[in-house]
């Protein structure tokens, strides 16, 4: 008899559900692809309920609810916070207790629970169980991974108490070594100038990151003078002096600006040379705490490889820096590094403890069927909301979709692909994704500014066959889930002009024969793809390679700027009518946008999205 | 009404213990000191301290 365990996070940001059947994955969705919410923070109902459809079960068929985080703990921690910084903190006591306290309130967290799955009409709830923040982002991390045993690290914002914590994964154990607690964070450090360089926090961390290779890190010995101070082991405590969290909803105050010469950027306000030099000094410390966290986790454990999780797992850049630093011989992320993996890792962590097996790694590898986890859509249900709304298109032969698409790309078009099931975790990974051809040098401002509607300076991302990914990136290891980032090969690099560009018009010059996906430091952020990982989009990279010689594409999440990944066939035509998409592609059927009736909205949508 | 409450409850109650915290030990760890190796701490005493494996806390059923 199989055990499933359903794991919950909720009430902060991009809740999740996930299922694990005796230890292994088998559905997880971010309410937010349901709600069409960017970040959702709901109970994610909908997510729920995909996941116990997935499997064709109701929750009396579940023997434990997992929830992802202990909000007794995470009270205390809120309190201490605002008592510690008392009297200062009035206003920011006055809006956070009353959200605490009474019924429906974030301290009766598991009854809301209850309260929220009971109104599911899917039968009684069974027991549902907390664990700690932390332990679910390092189970979400080791259990699911490839490895035997393995070093554990997972670094984020907060939780509870921890913030960073170190981990020895052996079989289905994890034992905690040691950790850092708030205030202390480097994922609110880094939250921290993400703020000030006028992005919202939570959710434009990697926009600083994609900021970074634009400016010098002139600030970075500021940084370890005056912000933190980081331990040869890759321990460390931030100056509370400069940040105002403790006492506000802000996160940084006028010392703050003091010493980095004025205020903050304003939201959407011109970019200037001093974000570009705050985005590349705050990079450059993070990717030094983490080399030095990762020397600190190799030492404690003697492990060969390493495992992360926790928010700060998705700065790619400091990931690729881990490996190839050669610290690790290995290192793998969870690719719903975030608060939503939470959902997973508090599902297995429980798994393991009623004594579910890894039996995955005896294959070698990992548990996560490539992160397609979500809501699939059969031809049938393709055919039925094409057919019901009268939407012009043609079906091909599974056999043909790959060569015929690949003959679209070839040719400059950009193509919304869509198919099999959704990814869990923030990538799109080849199954709700926008691809284009990554040798075209147009491509990158045609993606920007004509279909993502997003800002110019950010770079896209290639996926490449994993077969050849070292013909191309200097990268010594696999990258599944898009989060490493590596240079681009010296053979396929072109000399660099001096154009006399500065700031974002970097961007402009080609560096490589790849340069819609190549960063202005000759980086990129790379996914490699496998036929065992997802075979159609390896059919197509194929197909591709076959047409133009180039097993490279230009692969970026299937949405506008704003908005959630598409999740159903009404979101991807949605999003197709909406943007300059040429062709969309769903299942075994193509659409064109020169043949598709004209598209009208009441308003206009771009006015709904806020922006993020 | 609530936030007269709320004012009551944090100048009366929250500041006095804040004051009192910070006068007798540095409650969110808040000093840094230069002669410090490290500011890992190590979980003792947890249930998921070095050694023991960690439990599920059954909080309803």
């Amino acid at each position: 008899m199989s055990e499933l365990i359903l794991g919950v996070s909720a009430f902060y940001h991009d809740s999740a559900a996930a299922i694990v059947r005796d230890g292994v994955p088998v559905a997880a969705a971010q309410e937010e692809r349901f709600s069409r919410v960017r970040h959702d923070s709901s109970f994610p109902a909908r997510a729920v309920g995909y996941c116990l459809d997935e499997l064709g079960v109701s929750l009396p068929d579940v023997s434990a609810i997992a929830y992802y985080e202990d909000p007794r703990l995470k009270f205390r921690r809120v309190l201490a916070t605002l008592i510690g910084a008392a009297p200062t903190g009035f206003a920011s006591f006055r809006e956070t207790i009353p959200g605490w306290l009474g019924t429906g309130g974030k301290l009766d967290a598991l009854g809301n629970v209850r309260r929220e799955l009971a109104s599911l009409g899917r039968g009684p709830v069974p027991g549902i169980v907390a664990r700690r923040h932390h332990e679910s982002h390092a189970a979400s991390a080791f259990f699911p991974s490839p490895y035997d045993s393995a070093a554990v690290l997972c670094v984020d914002g907060v939780g509870e108490w921890a913030t960073t914590t170190l981990w020895h994964g052996r079989g289905t154990e994890l034992t905690s070594l040691a950790e850092i607690r708030f205030p202390h964070s480097l994922g609110l450090l880094y939250s921290a100038f993400t703020y000030f360089c006028g992005f919202k926090v939570d959710s434009g961390e990697y926009k600083l990151m994609g900021l970074a290779p634009y400016g010098e890190p002139r600030f970075a010995e500021l940084i370890l003078e005056r912000l933190i101070d980081v331990k040869p082991d890759g321990s460390f405590r931030l100056n509370m002096g400069y940040f105002a969290y403790l006492r506000g909803q802000v996160m940084t105050g006028r010392a703050f600006e003091k010493l980095f010469g004025g205020p903050r950027r304003t939201a959407e306000g011109p970019l200037t040379q001093r974000e570009f030099d705050l985005a590349a000094s705050v990079q450059k410390v993070t990717e030094e705490v983490m080399l030095r966290l990762a020397r600190t986790a190799r030492d404690r454990t003697g492990e060969s490889v390493l495992c992360l999780a926790g928010g700060v797992a998705l700065n790619c850049v400091a990931n690729g820096k881990i490996v190839e630093s050669g610290i690790f011989d290995e290192v793998w992320v969870q690719p719903a590094a975030g608060d939503a993996g939470g959902a997973l890792g508090a599902a297995l962590a429980v798994a393991m403890t009623n004594g579910a097996r890894r039996e995955h790694t005896g294959r070698g590898r990992d548990a996560m069927s490539g992160a397609l986890l979500g809501p699939s859509f059969t031809s049938a249900q393709i055919a039925a909301y094409l057919d019901g709304r009268q939407i012009p298109h043609q079906r091909l032969e599974p056999g043909d979709l790959p060569g015929a698409v690949a003959a679209e790309l070839a040719s400059g078009r950009i193509v919304g692909w869509f198919q099999d099931r959704m990814e869990f975790g923030p990538r799109a990974l080849g199954a709700r994704s926008i691809l284009g051809d990554a040798r075209d040098p147009s491509m990158r401002s045609a993606m920007n500014l004509k279909i993502k509607f997003r800002e110019s300076f950010r770079p896209f991302a290639p996926a490449v066959l994993a077969s050849e990914v070292k013909d191309y990136f200097d990268l010594g290891q696999e990258s599944p889930y898009m989060l490493l980032v590596a240079q681009v090969a010296a053979a396929r690099q072109v000399p660099v002009t001096d154009t006399g560009a500065t700031g974002i018009d970097l961007l402009r010059v080609p560096r490589s024969t790849i340069p819609a996906v190549t960063h202005v430091d000759g980086s990129a952020r790379v996914q490699t793809v496998t036929a065992d990982g997802n075979p159609g989009f390896h059919a197509l990279l194929t197909a591709f390679r076959e047409r133009t010689g180039c097993p490279v594409l230009v692969n970026t999440s299937f949405n506008v700027r704003g908005e959630p990944i598409v999740n159903s066939p009404h979101d991807a035509y949605t999003c197709f009518m909406r943007t300059n998409i040429d062709t969309l592609v769903m299942g075994d059927f193509v659409l064109h946008k020169s043949e598709q009736p004209p598209w009208s909205e009441e308003s206009d949508w771009r006015s709904e999205i806020p922006l993020d | 009404m609530a936030t007269l409450l709320l004012g009551v409850v944090y100048f009366l109650l929250a500041t006095p213990i804040g004051w009192l915290s910070r006068l007798l030990h540095d409650p969110l760890s808040r000093r840094r000191s230069r002669r410090t190796v490290s500011y890992w701490i190590v979980p003792a005493g947890r249930a998921d301290a070095p050694g023991e494996r960690s439990r599920a806390t059954r909080i309803t059923s």
